[in-house]
């Protein structure tokens, strides 16, 4: 199965998958004209739908993000964390606080990987919460 | 049938699980965390398995998860709440069970604990 209908196939579980995701990304103040933006974007959304892929990164996750925008694997992972870098010293950091509690107790710089992992799983829970909550109301 | 019952994260009780350990913050791309989430789902269904976990929870975590060994469970349990407890997420994990711990607790009381705080929530949620 190619990854073209892996991200398909999760972004149909839910409307506007990827622009939540989008806008949590932008919201935690990582620039959207990185490319490390698009990268974050198309992981999360790999690792909502499989939560195994979060296991092996190098070989796995950045592996197939590279492949598809005909990067090298070391290119992707290094703009991950430019990016990251750049939100934790220049974004939200209540937000950061809010989303990472150990990450950044000596407010350095966290590995993409945990990132992707961290949010992912939020993103989960959210959604799984408000699904249960209108079903409910209905 | 039961593993899907346990290890789902998609049932109500997964998802306050996953909340609290987040809050609490436990990496979630380390091992560690799957397998407190579901030894913490184990736990609340029946407390008594964190008496001998040796022998009786972490063999389950072990088949439920598809760890390696034995071992495995309880060395990334074990790191995970080391790192969480001496990140500075003390103050939550007292209010949590309501001791005060002088070092960093075992992994079955942390488990026990997030066990016991769910029960006392599924109390006070029923006498409203």
């Amino acid at each position: 199965m190619s990854l073209q209908t892996d991200t398909a196939e999760a972004s149909a579980s839910y409307d506007g998958l990827n622009e939540l995701i989008d806008l949590l990304i932008s919201e935690l103040g990582i620039p959207t004209h990185l490319k490390g933006f698009k990268y974050f974007s198309l992981a999360i959304n790999i690792v909502y739908a499989d939560p195994g892929a979060i296991r092996n990164v190098i070989t796995g996750l950045y592996r197939r993000i590279a492949d598809i925008y005909s990067t090298s694997v070391s290119c992707v992972e290094r703009d991950m964390r430019t990016a990251l870098k750049m939100a934790i010293s220049s974004g939200r950091l209540t937000l950061f606080d809010e989303y990472f509690v150990c990450a950044l107790s000596n407010r350095s710089v966290i590995p993409p990987r945990r990132f992707i992992a961290i949010l992912s799983e939020r993103l989960r829970c959210q959604l799984i919460s408000v699904q249960a909550s209108n079903g409910n109301s209905r | 049938m039961k593993k899907e019952i346990f290890y789902s994260v998609d049932t109500p009780l997964g998802i306050r699980v996953t909340d609290i350990l987040l809050r609490l913050g436990i990496s979630a791309s380390s091992y560690g965390y799957e397998y407190l989430r579901c030894a913490i789902i184990l736990a609340y269904h029946d407390p008594e398995l964190t008496v001998y976990a040796t022998k009786t929870l972490y063999p389950t975590v072990t088949r439920l998860c598809h760890a390696a060994s034995v071992g495995s469970v309880e060395r990334n349990c074990r790191r995970a709440v080391e790192r969480a407890i001496y990140a500075g997420t003390r103050t939550l994990y007292e209010y949590f069970g309501n001791i005060t711990p002088t070092h960093h607790p075992t992994c079955a009381k942390f488990i026990l604990t997030i066990a016991e705080h769910l029960h006392k929530q599924d109390m006070q949620s029923q006498n409203e």
